[in-house]
C-alpha cells in the first residue's frame, strides 16, 4: 500500500490537485454551475420530464461555464508548466512524459465530470423530486463529448503557442466561430423556423431518443472523431517534440 | 488526526456551494407562479383538475369563485391519487369542504407530484375558476443553503484555528 501511495502516477495527481483544484477554484467552479443550471430558469411547477427541462435550457448559462470553466482548467493546467518551461523537474521520481500527458487529462476531466454530475443530479431532484442516475449519466455524457473539442484544441494550443493566454483565446474564438456558423446554417435552411443545431442539444436528441439527422454526424465528427485526433496529434507532440525540464 | 487542511478546503467549498444554493433560493423562490382552472361541474360528480403535477414546497394560496353552488377540494399526493382514481379510497393530503367563494392557504410539505380533486355534491352545475398561486421560497432548497453554509463557516474556522494550533 505504501508503495502504490507514492508511485508517479499519485504523485503527479496530487500535483496537479494542489496547483489546479484550489478551494476558492472549486468553490466558485459549483456555484457558478449550481447558479446556470437548467433549475435557475426551469419553472416552478413542471409538466414535462427531466429530459426535456434540460433539453429546453440548452444554451444557457450552464453549458457557457462549462465550457469557460474546462478551457481555463485545461490552459493552467498544461499551459503553465510548458510556458514557465517547468515540468520534469517538479517531480520526484522519475517519470515519463506520456504518463504525465495522461493523468493530467484524465485527473482534470474526472474532476470536471464529477462535478458536472453531482450539479446534473440536483438539477434532476429539483426538478422531478427523484434521482435517476441513468439520466444524470447520459446528460455528463453528451457534455464530455461537446467539451472534447475545446480541450483538445487548449492542450494543443497550450503546446504550440506556449502560452495560457492565447491557448484560451484560440479555443474561446472557436466556440464563437462554430456558435455563429451554426446559427448561420440554420437560418440559410430556412428563416421560418430554424432547427436548433446546437451540437448539445443534437447529441442529447440521439443519447435520449435516438434522432439521428444529417447534422447528427456532422457534430459527431467535429465534436467527437476531430478531437480525439487532435488529442492524439497532442499526445505524441507532447511525447517527441516538446522539449520540457 | 483530522487534516487541519483539508478541512479547510471543505470549509470553503461548503460556503461556496452554499452561497450557490442561496441564491438558487432566492432566484426560485422570487417569482410567483399563478394558474387559473376553470371549473364546470356537473351534479354528483368528482373530477380531477388538470394542471403541472410537479409541486415545489412553497406556499399555495388557493382562491375559489364560484357562480353559484359549493365544492369539496381534495389534495392528493401521487400513491393516493392513483389509489383515489382506482377504488375512490383514498386519503388526502387536504381536504377542503363545502367551499363557494373561500380563499385557503396552505404549505406543500415536500417535493413531489400532487393531484387535485373536485367534488360537487350538490344537484346542479357548479361553475366557475380556482386560482392557484405558488409562492414564497422552498423549504428544502432554504434548508439545505442554510446547512452548508453554516458546515462551511464551521468546517472554515475550525481548519484555520487548527491550522494555527498546529
Amino acid at each position: 500500500m505504501e508503495a502504490r501511495s507514492t508511485s508517479p502516477i499519485v504523485e503527479i495527481i496530487r500535483f496537479e490537485l494542489e496547483k489546479i483544484w484550489s478551494a476558492p477554484y472549486v468553490g466558485l467552479i459549483l456555484m457558478l454551475l449550481i447558479i446556470g443550471g437548467p433549475t435557475s430558469s426551469a419553472p416552478m411547477l413542471v409538466e414535462g420530464s427531466a429530459f426535456e427541462v434540460v433539453l429546453s435550457s440548452i444554451g444557457g448559462f450552464k453549458i457557457l461555464f462549462l465550457y469557460l470553466i474546462t478551457i481555463l482548467t485545461f490552459a493552467n493546467s498544461f499551459g503553465r508548466d510548458i510556458e514557465q518551461d517547468v515540468l520534469m523537474g517538479e517531480f520526484t521520481l522519475p517519470v515519463r512524459k506520456e504518463n504525465i500527458f495522461v493523468a493530467k487529462l484524465l485527473a482534470n476531466l474526472s474532476l470536471l465530470l464529477l462535478m458536472d454530475l453531482t450539479v446534473t443530479l440536483f438539477s434532476i431532484w429539483i426538478i422531478t423530486a427523484s434521482i435517476s442516475l441513468a439520466s444524470a449519466a447520459s446528460i455528463v455524457l453528451v457534455d464530455v463529448a461537446t467539451l472534447l473539442l475545446f480541450i483538445a484544441i487548449t492542450i494543443l494550443m497550450s503546446m504550440v503557442l506556449r502560452s495560457r493566454f492565447g491557448a484560451v483565446i484560440v479555443s474561446i474564438a472557436v466556440y464563437f466561430f462554430e456558435s455563429i456558423l451554426l446559427d448561420s446554417i440554420a437560418l440559410a435552411i430556412t428563416t421560418t423556423n430554424p432547427p436548433n443545431l446546437n451540437p448539445a442539444y443534437i447529441l442529447l436528441k440521439l443519447v435520449f431518443s435516438g434522432e439521428l439527422t444529417v447534422f447528427t454526424w456532422g457534430i459527431i465528427l467535429i465534436h467527437i472523431a476531430f478531437p480525439l485526433a487532435l488529442l492524439a496529434f497532442a499526445y505524441f507532440f507532447f511525447k517527441e517534440v516538446l522539449q520540457l525540464d | 488526526m483530522i487534516n487541519p487542511s483539508k478541512l479547510h478546503y471543505t470549509g470553503i467549498v461548503l460556503l461556496m456551494m452554499g452561497l450557490g444554493f442561496s441564491i438558487l433560493t432566492i432566484m426560485r423562490g422570487l417569482p410567483t407562479y399563478v394558474n387559473v382552472i376553470q371549473v364546470g361541474l356537473p351534479g354528483n360528480s368528482t373530477f380531477p383538475l388538470f394542471m403541472p403535477s410537479m409541486w415545489s414546497p412553497r406556499n399555495v394560496r388557493i382562491a375559489i369563485y364560484l357562480s353559484s353552488g359549493e365544492i369539496d377540494l381534495l389534495i392528493f399526493d401521487k400513491p393516493n391519487f392513483n389509489a383515489f382514481m382506482r377504488s375512490g379510497d383514498a386519503i388526502p393530503l387536504r381536504e377542503f369542504k363545502g367551499l363557494r367563494g373561500e380563499v385557503i392557504n396552505f404549505e406543500i410539505p415536500a417535493r413531489g407530484e400532487y393531484y387535485m380533486v373536485a367534488k360537487n355534491r350538490g344537484a346542479l352545475t357548479v361553475d366557475g375558476e380556482i386560482v392557484l398561486t405558488f409562492w414564497g421560497f422552498e423549504s428544502d432548497l432554504t434548508y439545505l443553503s442554510i446547512a452548508l453554509l453554516v458546515l462551511g463557516v464551521a468546517f472554515w474556522i475550525y481548519g484555520r484555528f487548527l491550522k494555527k494550533g498546529s
